[in-house]
């Protein structure tokens, strides 16, 4: 077969494209004052807790869906029955596919 | 050796073309917002002088932030965003035309965005914290109709019998409105709607520009950057905005009059202005921003059922 | 050379069962006695690989008179074995990342006791998954799904907290059912033919309906063991409370699985088109909520478990559509997509395994279950990328290869799979793609919350082993990303030959016999009411 993508031209390209860049980037001024107010995270009002909570990472998108999640979280409840139900059901259709068609 | 030179030559022409052109685009969309706004708006050289101004000035490193990622993915998010224009064919084929150009280009889209995730979130601070999230959901969200939409003339050229169908310089020599017949062509002409939403989404403007909110999470992922890592982010914008423009061009504008190359890249100039009108310019004025619980739902919801009712009347 | 495939099967069975009695001298003889005998089969699997490259499928049967011999005389049972460019390349890449997992394991799980069972259960569950590869007859294929059911049963037990009890019951009630399933397909194979060797019957099938009956049972069962989208809750079970070195090699007895379900599926039922649509759907719909519920999960091995599934999505759609595009140009490179995507596969999840578990050592989380969704979300491990940087730039090199961006070695496989699936139907292509950026999400998230943000308190210092194992992966993946046209043409081409050359592997059998048949002549079958099926041999 032809050759599916080229991985070292990639990133030879990448390379060369990054080091020029770089250099551009040197150019710039890259002093700043450490230690003082200037480097503190910037927030309006009271300091808030530092690290975002895990349940709220992507809120947007659970929000979203919570109907489907509602519906993921229905059908497995770490159960055992759930999960032999599940099996049974697949074996149903898996059998009426491969006997009737 | 003179062939070495030669490349190096092109590979600095495309890095200083690809800047300025974006950069002269964000000047034109700068005055014409303006001027739908009964502004008058900045000089067109505007965001030179802003580049200019930013690496002159201090680049601050928040104090608990993770420097090197903090401070190399700008660099990253700008030199894929050139990198990307390598696999596109802008005038005639492009300069690393392989077999499989199209979904690398699409996986390579996803490079700059992932960058500037991680460098926002490792400067520990809430607003690009919350920004970086949104900027994943948002990629999270265009992927789908991107994926449609891209592959609509891979299918149209692989149902009229081409090979190499994922190659975008084959895509672009076969011109796809050629291919297609009157239910065809409207399919196409909805699939463009959705290619504008999705380019909005891409470069995340408004209404898509959930990540940079400044009047809500003020700038968002990119509220800690300043000085050089934030020009180079601003190039790195400003370049996405071509590269983008620039593979819709390939796929679905791909009119190249077989004449010299001035003629061809004046044409491709033209192009490029009327899809960052619209997508950009026009998108931005006139709409307000989504909210973030809405944001997945009107992507793979709406934007992605445009896209697929155009796939299906291209298949016709 | 014919010998070195039950060699590969019996030296860990033998060692395992050898260990308690070495480990009455020494613990540090018996680790050494596993390590010997881990890179003693690493060297057997690969001369076998290379004999196989030069000379062409093995076949061994076990208590024949001569090791050749496959047609069965007076007693219709016999352990039969076979092997082919594919088995033996996974098995040389299996032991491999076993053995390397092992080293591995040396180092974090140093503090517990009992490590000597851990161990025998450990390179039971190697036999079980080396078997799996290697099997050449039904009943064997049964015992050896018992040997890797019992032994993964064993380490999900092993930390021994009420989790672990109540993780183990479901997943023993599950396999309990699945291997019955198993034994009644082979069951309904045997009343009819008569025989266990899957050369035989592939050559007698006549596809009745009790035969496609018995293909159910046999798919179903298999499945469970590979766990893609309705059967994956024992895998959630049992990937949140066993050690990492469990779960590595559970997912390489995912990987045996799906090779030995689709050699059952295409060599002996003849490639049924409904049951492998089915595959199809099944691998889609795993890439599509095996990475939305890794989204939302809180728990790090649950998000392995998750991403796991996901990524087996990939390799079934890959071998599956390839089967579906048969007598097409398409069928050798999907096929070959599957098959490459099986080892970036495990290499990909095996280092986020590995670096999971080197972040619950240097954080002091021995029990895994207190780790279960309480600590997390309080963020109790934070600001590992001040500290460790090696291990951070390990990881989000883990980002870009398990979410398959270039130019690590998911890309390489991914979009082999993607070009030709496309020929089958874009949709499928469209959700790999969508899978992709859903994983990278994930990873993003895992990543933000350990790694970045600011330090909180002191960890330990990084194992020195565990992290020499975790870039020799990393090498791996860099290596294969860097030249996959290399890679697939030596590795994984001879493979796909190998599995798609049914005709092969039939005449291959037929070859044995005929050559048999003139120096003994008692193999001339004793079962005369079958003969007149056997005129051909």
């Amino acid at each position: 077969m032809s050759i599916v993508y080229q991985p070292k031209i990639l990133l030879l390209l990448f390379s060369l494209i990054f080091f020029i860049i770089y250099l551009f980037y040197l150019t710039g001024e890259k002093k700043y004052k450490k230690d003082t107010v200037q480097t503190i995270a910037y927030f309006s009002g009271k300091t808030p807790y530092q690290n975002i909570k895990l349940q709220n990472v992507y809120w947007g998108f659970f929000k979203n869906f919570e109907k489907l999640y509602l519906f993921l979280s229905k059908i497995q409840r770490e159960n055992t029955n759930d999960y032999v139900f599940m099996f049974i059901i697949w074996l149903t259709f898996i059998l009426l596919t491969i006997c009737l068609i | 050796m003179f062939n070495l030179i030669l490349k190096f030559i092109l590979i600095m022409l495309i890095i200083i073309g690809s800047i300025s052109l974006g950069l002269i685009f964000e000047g034109i969309d700068r005055i014409l917002t303006a001027k739908m706004q009964k502004r008058v708006g900045p000089p067109i050289l505007q965001p030179f002088y802003d580049i200019r101004k930013l690496m002159i000035k201090e680049s601050i490193i928040p104090k608990y932030a993770i420097k090197w990622i903090f401070e190399l993915s700008p660099i990253i998010s700008l030199t894929v965003s050139i990198l990307i224009l390598f696999y596109i064919p802008i005038v005639g084929k492009s300069i690393l035309g392989g077999s499989n150009d199209l979904i690398l280009v699409v996986y390579l889209f996803i490079f700059p965005g992932l960058s500037i995730v991680l460098g926002a979130l490792s400067s520990n601070s809430t607003y690009s914290n919350i920004g970086a999230q949104r900027l994943v959901i948002n990629m999270l969200g265009y992927e789908f109709p991107l994926a449609i939409a891209c592959f609509v003339p891979v299918w149209l050229v692989y149902k009229s019998g081409f090979s190499n169908i994922f190659s975008l310089n084959t895509i672009y020599t076969h011109n796809i409105w050629g291919l297609v017949n009157q239910i065809g062509i409207i399919g196409l002409l909805i699939e463009i709607i959705a290619i504008f939403l999705i380019i909005a989404g891409e470069l995340s403007k408004s209404p898509f520009d959930l990540d940079t909110a400044d009047s809500e999470i003020a700038g968002g992922a990119l509220a800690e950057y300043s000085g050089r890592n934030l020009a180079m982010l601003n190039l790195s914008e400003a370049v996405k905005i071509i590269a983008i423009s620039s593979l819709f061009i390939a796929l679905f504008f791909p009119w190249n009059i077989q004449s010299n190359l001035i003629i061809m890249f004046l044409i491709y100039i033209l192009k490029l202005f009327f899809i960052i009108f619209i997508s950009l310019t026009l998108i931005k004025t006139v709409t307000s921003r989504f909210k973030i619980s809405k944001l997945t739902g009107i992507y793979w919801g709406y934007v992605s059922l445009l896209a697929t009712i155009g796939f299906l009347l291209v298949l016709f | 050379m014919r010998n070195f495939i039950i060699l590969v099967i019996t030296i860990p069975l033998l060692t395992a069962f050898l260990l308690p009695l070495l480990k009455i001298f020494s613990k540090k003889l018996s680790n050494f006695c596993i390590g010997l005998n881990l890179i003693l089969i690493n060297i057997i699997s690969f001369f076998l690989y290379k004999s196989i490259l030069e000379n062409g499928n093995i076949i061994y049967s076990v208590g024949a008179s001569a090791p050749s011999i496959t047609a069965p005389s007076g007693f219709p049972i016999r352990i039969i074995l076979t092997a082919n460019a594919l088995s033996s390349f996974l098995a040389m890449f299996f032991t491999i990342i076993a053995s390397l997992t092992f080293f591995y394991s040396l180092n974090t799980l140093k503090e517990y006791a009992n490590l000597d069972k851990f161990y025998i259960l450990y390179l039971l569950l190697l036999v079980g998954i080396l078997g799996f590869l290697f099997v050449g007859d039904f009943f064997t294929l049964f015992v050896f799904y018992e040997i890797s059911s019992i032994s993964t049963a064993g380490l999900i037990v092993f930390l021994r907290n009420k989790e672990n009890f109540k993780s183990t019951f479901h997943y023993l009630s599950i396999f309990s059912i699945g291997s019955l399933f198993l034994l009644l397909g082979i069951g309904l194979l045997y009343s009819q033919y008569g025989f266990l060797n899957m050369a035989i019957i592939s050559q007698k099938i006549q596809l009745s309906f009790l035969d496609k009956i018995a293909l159910s049972f046999i798919g179903s069962a298999l499945l469970l063991k590979v766990g893609v989208f309705p059967f994956y809750f024992w895998k959630i079970e049992a990937y949140k409370v066993s050690p990492i070195s469990a779960i590595i090699l559970s997912i390489l007895s995912s990987l045996s699985a799906i090779y030995v379900m689709f050699k059952i599926v295409f060599y002996i039922f003849g490639l049924n088109i409904p049951f492998i649509i089915a595959l199809t759907l099944l691998s889609a719909l795993s890439i599509l909520f095996g990475n939305l519920l890794a989204l939302a999960q809180k728990n790090l091995k649950k998000i392995i478990a998750y991403l796991a599934i996901s990524e087996l999505g990939y390799i079934i759609l890959g071998i599956s559509s390839g089967f579906l595009m048969q007598n097409s140009k398409f069928e050798f490179n999907a096929i070959k997509g599957g098959l490459f995507h099986i080892i970036n596969d495990a290499l990909d999840i095996g280092t986020l395994s590995l670096i999971i578990g080197v972040i619950l050592y240097i954080a002091k989380i021995k029990n895994s279950l207190s780790y279960n969704s309480v600590s997390l979300q309080q963020n109790e491990i934070r600001g590992l990328a001040h500290k460790y940087p090696l291990l951070s730039i390990s990881f989000l090199l883990v980002i870009l290869a398990l979410s398959g961006l270039p130019p690590l070695n998911g890309f390489a496989s991914k979009i082999i799979i993607y070009e030709s699936i496309f020929h089958l139907n874009p949709a499928l292509t469209i959700i790999g793609v969508l899978g992709s950026i859903l994983t990278l999400a994930v990873l993003i998230k895992i990543f933000a919350l350990i790694f970045l943000g600011a330090p909180n308190r002191d960890y330990q210092p990084a194992p020195k082993i565990a992290m020499v194992v975790i870039f020799i992966f990393l090498s791996f993946m860099i290596l294969i990303g860097l030249f996959p046209m290399q890679f697939t043409n030596y590795f994984i081409n001879p493979s796909v030959k190998a599995l798609i050359s049914k005709p092969g592997y039939k005449n291959n059998i037929h070859l044995q016999q005929d050559n048999q048949e003139q120096n003994h002549s008692i193999i001339h079958l004793t079962l005369h009411s079958k003969q007149r099926y056997f005129n051909y041999i």
